[in-house]
């Protein structure tokens, strides 16, 4: 639990960082490792001792190539000072998409260690306006949902079948284990990191709310003041959230759930 | 016209509300009964009373789009029971919270119950209670 606490500390304070580009540095010197932020977006996470791994993702994608083609072109690329992924592209070892997934699944990865131990003192390095200009970089929310599918694959993979029925444009939605200490761990729709976080802790007090009544609720919806919908239930030990300003969710919520033995 | 029998008031209003088992009219912060409907006990109704206080009384504000959301009614369904929780948007320290069975639907429960507080609101005086 205290790891994905720190990992939505972490990522709410990446998301912060939206007008400079810069280094979020884990202990002094950065020498637990770090992540490359571009105006609250990321382009690379990487922690201490994660290097080898990227390269083993990257030939992942090139498994038609030798072992010894791919170290041939990581030494020319240690020689020239130029980038290993994007030398592989330009090569045609592997694709733009699948660099693109690389460094994604390996910043998840670094992420997960990285806020695996007890919270490092976190410094900023700001580039000021001068940015990376990567050719990717990723929401924090993206990279937070893929860190929760590989700490908890099953899970994600039920709670993100169940969500994929509501996801429509105008909506969001997230799935939380845990209980009253809702960990997320699959999300849909235009969602920060905090907001994530934020629906799951509201929606673990309704949870306690409902067990004023003596019986375990199944279902609840909660209406604010702007006429959003906010419809939560409960399945297989996963608490769901979907939120909707139309009221053809409500009915899709209310009908599926009717249609569930 | 504004009334000062609240009991007689807010039963007759909530008697339009299908399936309805049990309600008070809650005065939020504290969580204490204004009224009561239905034949139960006082001390019957306070499931639903400390359930109606903790869902307006959490610590955590729901945030959606970069704004702190007001919740104005909850919706419950637990066991065979359907809990509704409406916030009275003129005073909102004032819910109508009832508890009704499960073989009306969950639209009708909703649409009567947020009926139910308007006429509330038009018709009951509540400034002996200093309100």
């Amino acid at each position: 639990m205290q790891a994905w606490e720190n990992l939505v500390n972490v990522l709410v304070q990446v998301e912060g960082v939206n007008t400079e580009s810069g280094l979020l540095a884990f202990g002094d010197d950065a020498d637990r490792g770090g992540i490359f932020i571009e105006r609250g977006r990321i382009c690379w996470a990487v922690a201490r001792g994660m290097g080898r791994r990227l390269h083993e993702i990257l030939q992942s994608h090139a498994a038609h190539r030798t072992q010894a083609d791919f170290n041939q072109i990581y030494q020319r690329c240690r020689t020239n000072n130029t980038h290993l992924g994007q030398t592989l592209v330009e090569e045609g070892y592997i694709t733009a998409r699948e660099l693109e997934v690389s460094l994604r699944r390996h910043s998840a990865e670094s992420l997960l260690a990285l806020c695996h131990d007890s919270q490092d003192e976190l410094v900023w390095r700001s580039r000021g306006e001068r940015g990376y200009e990567p050719r990717f970089t990723f929401r924090p929310i993206d990279v937070f949902i893929d860190v929760m599918a590989l700490s908890s694959p099953e899970l994600h993979g039920t709670a993100r079948s169940e969500l994929a029925r509501f996801d429509a444009p105008g909506r969001v939605g997230a799935a939380y284990a845990g209980g009253m200490q809702p960990m997320p761990v699959a999300a849909f729709g235009e969602m920060s990191v905090f907001e994530v976080w934020n629906l799951g802790q509201w929606a673990a007090q309704l949870s306690r709310a409902t067990r004023e009544l003596g019986a375990a609720a199944s279902l609840a919806i909660a209406t604010t003041q702007s006429g959003d919908t906010v419809a939560m239930w409960w399945r297989n030990d996963l608490l769901y959230v979907v939120v909707a300003a139309d009221r053809r969710a409500l009915g899709e919520v209310l009908a599926y759930l009717g249609d569930l033995p | 016209m504004l009334t000062t029998n609240i009991d007689a008031a807010v039963t007759r209003v909530c008697e339009r509300i299908p399936g309805l088992v049990r309600g008070a009219l809650v005065f939020l912060p504290e969580g204490f009964v204004l009224a009561g409907v239905g034949e139960d006990d006082i001390l019957d109704l306070e499931p639903l009373i400390r359930a109606a206080t903790r869902c307006f009384s959490s610590p955590t504000q729901l945030v959606l789009n970069g704004d702190a959301q007001e919740i104005t009614e909850y919706l419950m369904v637990a066991g065979e029971q359907i809990i509704v929780v409406q916030r009275s948007s003129v005073d909102t320290r004032l819910a109508l919270a009832v508890a009704c069975t499960r073989e009306f639907n969950i639209g009708f429960a909703l649409g009567t119950s947020r009926v139910a507080m308007k006429e509330i609101e038009a018709s009951v005086d509540l400034t002996a209670w200093g309100i």
